[in-house]
């Protein structure tokens, strides 16, 4: 049986305007389909394509030409309203720079998540964050502002704020960029579980170690895909 | 390259370099047209009043013997006397009303050697058969050179006389204030109106006067001087050597003073505020020119460089802007006050101090954001990544705030503090802005409340002033056969002064108005703070308002005061006090007042109950019937013509400093638009993880807008927190130098609304700025550098 798809591009380019009028193509003709529960991890150099097609996989942007479809929606068809609650239900993304909102505890952080959506009832919210938290081993951080926190801290509260509302779909742009070897280790180590869990994983990244922990490896290069090797092979 | 970076930088920072000078601009402006309009009055006020050679003494006679003139003016400490009448009668409006109008008679209209008027052209002819009018009656009377005047005369009848063109003098309040005209007649003119031309006061102006003892003290000489050689003057009047308007102007520059101070500080602020602004932007690029070697110095000077010849632009054109505006000011004011303005410049060393001043805080202001980035380590500076802002003691106080209900709107107020020093020039700006605009509403409604509430005391609502006594009952029946007349009562009117009973010094003397009323009066309704009414029948008995006791605080229920009218003196006892607007008055039932003045049946006054809604037409109704009775009226007053000259004179102060709050008020709120929008600015990237995280649209406007509206609030509580103390202020100061009576606080809800009105500009700031954001891919927002 075919496993379901959770993501799937066909021939889909994107292309920018840049100052001075001229385009540039970020993407070209890229065709990818990603099982549900999939790790995948994306590389390539820099303007290679791969933060373009992340932020069209988590519809954070709309492709030029193609089709994209994420969780069995064609995310090119709806509204910005409709889009941003879907996003939120369905599409964790977790940000290089952690982004967390700095004027909240970390706990805040992920009830404002599911409070955006709607998804989890108002009475649960506090308590799923707390048991989010525990699953990233931040709980004992619950109340501190994201700036008393590491690097790493606030990277697994992230994470935990990206799982708030339950996404089958994780996306992590350069997820541990902006950390040391050992906490980057240690992240690694958190999307390993959250793979076993049966997270579609898609993780745009340079590090080599976090790229050998995915099953799947894309390469992209000026835009196109140049290489795509299971690291283990799927039955058929 | 430096001068090049410099150069880019004004290119790529355009909209918000020319927003920087605007601000600066019109603080700038604003604070030296204050400066400079503060000291133009203040010099010209004294001046003009000084010019007009106001006497500091008033001699009364039954009729001015030719010899006393002569004798006084040899007195070595006369500096000049001017012998003169007055006559009081009325003349016709433009509108077809009849107004009243003082007429001076004077031996020589050309000069004057106390109370001078002059003319802006030279005067011509001796002015025989004619008037002149102050010039301020000219938007009251028809008056131009050779137009026929109508007058009244004593009897009643008509007299037309041609006008012999305007005059000014500096020493009144303007005719439109007071609502009387003020003309000037020769002898035979006067005779042709019917009015007694022979003077009867003699004006003396002293050589050096220090203050009201030497007056007083010239006063008492030149009276024993003239009584030795047998001119026994009425009463001797030591005057005012202010303008009338003096004590209140000079309040109201101070506090325009103060206002411009406000305004330039919250603009050289923003525009601080501004610059730190673009520095946020700019601190990457600072991490990078450390990298490569640059030192703090070298850093700040390369943005100084901008900066700095930005401020002197705008200072080179804001100051002849402020002096432009200055003189606007003072222009108002010298048709307000009724003054000259003979020299326009506010001083040699002003420009230059104020050009020091303002530039010298602008810089400041700028240059302070400037350095602090620029001293930033390169660590830091290159590591910034925009949408973390650093552990401040407003994030640690932002923490303990927690809002119930939804979490958007916790982060919304703790977003509040995520700036607190941005936080506290909004709301600073805005608290100064707010508070000076309710202040003045509030101010204006709490004293034009109380003149309310003091009129509604009043049994009358029309009251007629009598230039020569008439029968009572005369005047009564008169009264009483008009339509619309309720109640009428003729009461006695005389002017005394009140020397403490130990004294008989002129010094001492202060004149005090002395009403007589009825027995039985229904129209005397001033309610009794402390003692009691007067007893009937009773001749020793008087009520004193207040105001009485602004001149003599010794004086409460129980006191025996003197009261002295013309050669006469009798003692009274005060057994009650009122509270009324206006002049220290004493009130007596009539056989005090007899006993005071000796005037006998001799009604000076008609007070009246107008039934209906329009005393004004019953007001003109008794006005014709007196005149066909041949008792014409010297002044018919109706309580809202009472009313409108109060509030003209509130008008001589409210109306700049209106004009100052709203300016001030408006600062604030483009601080705080400005400021909100910047906060949305900053926060683009967050709006982007927002919306990545599932935020629609319609919920990232509601936080941030929950946002402005919470610092919008808070700004608006301050103000009004600030407003009601300085209200209350103000309030305490009317009262005692200007009513006489208690000012109780009246909030203002029409400045509530023009506040609120202002913080519909924030909400539109805010709507608009994130409208425009909201507009980008969140791809965009994400990746948006700030």
């Amino acid at each position: 049986m075919k496993p379901s798809l959770a993501i799937e591009l066909d021939d889909v380019a994107k292309s920018f305007v840049l100052r001075g009028g001229q385009r540039f193509a970020a993407l070209r003709g890229v065709s990818l389909a990603v099982a549900a529960g999939e790790h995948v991890a994306v590389l390539g150099k820099s303007g290679s394509g791969k933060s373009t097609l992340l932020n069209l996989v988590a519809a954070l942007d709309r492709c030029t030409t193609g089709r994209v479809q994420v969780a069995g929606v064609d995310v090119g068809r709806p509204g910005e309203s409709a889009l941003a609650l879907w996003r939120g239900r369905n599409v964790g993304v977790v940000f290089q720079f952690f982004q967390l909102m700095p004027t909240l505890t970390v706990v805040e952080n992920i009830v404002l998540a599911m409070e955006l959506v709607g998804h989890v009832p108002p009475g649960a919210r506090r308590a799923r964050a707390m048991e989010l938290l525990e699953r990233v081993r931040l709980a004992d951080q619950a109340n501190k502002l994201p700036s008393m926190l590491s690097g790493g801290q606030q990277q697994r509260a992230a994470i935990a704020r990206a799982l708030a509302n339950d996404p089958p779909i994780l996306v992590a742009d350069e997820p541990t960029g902006n950390l040391d070897s050992e906490t980057s280790v240690d992240i690694g180590k958190l999307f390993d579980e959250l793979a076993d869990r049966g997270k579609t994983l898609l993780i745009v990244t340079h590090d080599v170690n976090l790229a050998r922990s995915a099953r799947r490896i894309v390469e992209l290069k000026d835009g196109v895909i140049v290489s795509d090797t299971a690291r283990v092979a799927n039955a058929a | 390259m430096r001068w090049r970076k410099v150069v880019g930088d004004a290119r790529g920072n355009g909209g918000q370099i020319g927003l920087i000078a605007l601000v600066l601009a019109l603080g700038t402006a604003g604070v030296v047209a204050v400066l400079d309009a503060q000291a133009i009055l203040k010099r010209e006020i004294a001046a003009s009043y000084e010019a007009a050679r106001a006497p500091d003494i008033a001699l009364w006679f039954d009729r001015l013997p030719p010899r006393a003139l002569a004798e006084a003016a040899a007195n070595e400490s006369v500096a000049g006397v001017e012998a003169r009448r007055v006559a009081i009668t009325r003349i016709a409006a433009r509108d077809g009303s009849w107004l009243p109008m003082r007429v001076t008679i004077l031996r020589d209209i050309a000069s004057q050697q106390a109370g001078a008027i002059h003319r802006h052209v030279p005067i011509a002819g001796d002015g025989a058969g004619a008037l002149w009018i102050e010039q301020s009656g000219r938007t009251l009377v028809t008056a131009d050179f050779g137009e026929s005047l109508r007058v009244r005369t004593p009897t009643g009848s008509i007299a037309t006389l041609a006008s012999a063109g305007f005059v000014h003098d500096t020493s009144v309040a303007p005719s439109t204030q007071d609502r009387i005209i003020y003309a000037f007649a020769t002898p035979a003119t006067a005779a042709l109106l019917g009015q007694n031309p022979d003077a009867d006061q003699l004006w003396v102006k002293m050589k050096q006067r220090g203050d009201a003892a030497d007056a007083a003290a010239l006063g008492e000489t030149l009276r024993n001087d003239l009584l030795a050689k047998g001119f026994a003057p009425l009463r001797v009047d030591v005057l005012s050597n202010s303008h009338p308007h003096a004590a209140l102007m000079n309040a109201t520059l101070r506090v325009l003073g103060v206002m411009g101070a406000i305004a330039f500080t919250c603009s050289a602020a923003l525009a601080g505020y501004l610059v730190s602004v673009w520095m946020r932007r700019e601190v990457r690029l600072v991490g990078v020119m450390k990298a490569i070697g640059a030192r703090w110095h070298q850093i700040a000077l390369q943005y100084l460089l901008l900066v700095g010849p930005l401020a002197l632009a705008v200072t080179a054109l804001a100051l002849p802007a402020g002096v432009g505006l200055a003189r606007a000011i003072v222009g108002y004011y010298a048709n307000v006050l009724n003054i000259d303005i003979a020299n326009w410049e506010a001083g040699a060393g002003l420009p230059l101090e104020q050009a020091a001043i303002t530039l010298g805080i602008a810089l400041a202001a700028m240059a302070w954001p400037i350095v602090r980035a620029s001293r930033r380590s390169v660590r830091e500076a290159l590591q910034d990544p925009g949408i973390a802002s650093p552990l401040t003691a407003g994030s640690r106080l932002a923490k303990g705030i927690k809002v119930p209900g939804a979490m958007r709107w916790t982060l919304a107020a703790r977003n509040t503090l995520r700036r607190p020093f941005r936080l506290a020039l909004i709301l600073i700006a805005l608290a100064s802005g707010g508070a000076l605009l309710l202040t003045t509403h509030s101010n204006y409604e709490s004293l034009m409340s109380v003149i309310d509430r003091s009129l509604a005391t009043e049994g009358h609502d029309i009251e007629v002033f009598m230039p020569r006594p008439a029968p009572a009952a005369r005047l009564e029946d008169i009264a009483r056969a008009v339509p619309g007349v309720e109640l009428a009562e003729a009461w006695r009117r005389a002017t005394v002064t009140a020397a403490r009973e130990e004294s008989s010094t002129l010094h001492d003397a202060k004149r005090v108005t002395l009403y007589g009323f009825p027995p039985g009066s229904r129209l005397f309704k001033l309610p009794v703070l402390e003692g009691r009414f007067p007893q009937p029948g009773a001749a020793d008995e008087v009520l004193m308002t207040r105001t009485v006791q602004e001149s003599y605080p010794e004086l409460r229920v129980g006191s025996e005061v003197a009261l002295r009218f013309r050669d006469r003196r009798a003692n009274a006892r005060v057994v009650g006090i009122v509270e009324e607007i206006g002049t220290p008055t004493f009130y007596a039932a009539f056989p005090t007042f007899d006993a005071v003045t000796g005037l006998g049946d001799a009604a000076t006054v008609l007070r009246a109950k107008a039934g209906g809604d329009h005393p004004e037409s019953v007001a003109s109704a008794l006005d014709q019937a007196l005149l066909d009775a041949h008792l014409p009226p010297g002044q018919v007053v109706t309580r809202a013509m009472f009313r409108d000259s109060l509030d003209e004179h509130f008008k001589v102060v409210g109306d700049v400093i209106r004009m100052v709050a709203l300016a001030a008020a408006l600062v604030g709120a483009i601080v705080l638009g400005a400021g909100t929008s910047f906060n949305v600015i900053e926060r683009t990237r967050e709006i982007g993880i927002m919306r990545a995280l599932g935020a629609t649209p319609r919920a990232i406007i509601a936080i941030l807008l929950a946002e402005g509206a919470a610092i919008a609030i808070a700004g608006a509580i301050l103000s009004i927190v600030v407003s009601l103390a300085l209200t209350k202020a103000l309030n305490e100061a009317a009262a005692r130098t200007l009513l006489h009576v208690a000012v109780p606080l009246r909030f203002s809800l029409e400045g509530l609304a023009i506040l609120g009105a202002g913080a519909l500009v924030v909400i539109l700031a805010v709507w608009i700025t994130l409208s425009i954001r909201l507009r980008r891919s969140v791809t965009e927002t994400l990746s948006y550098e700030g």
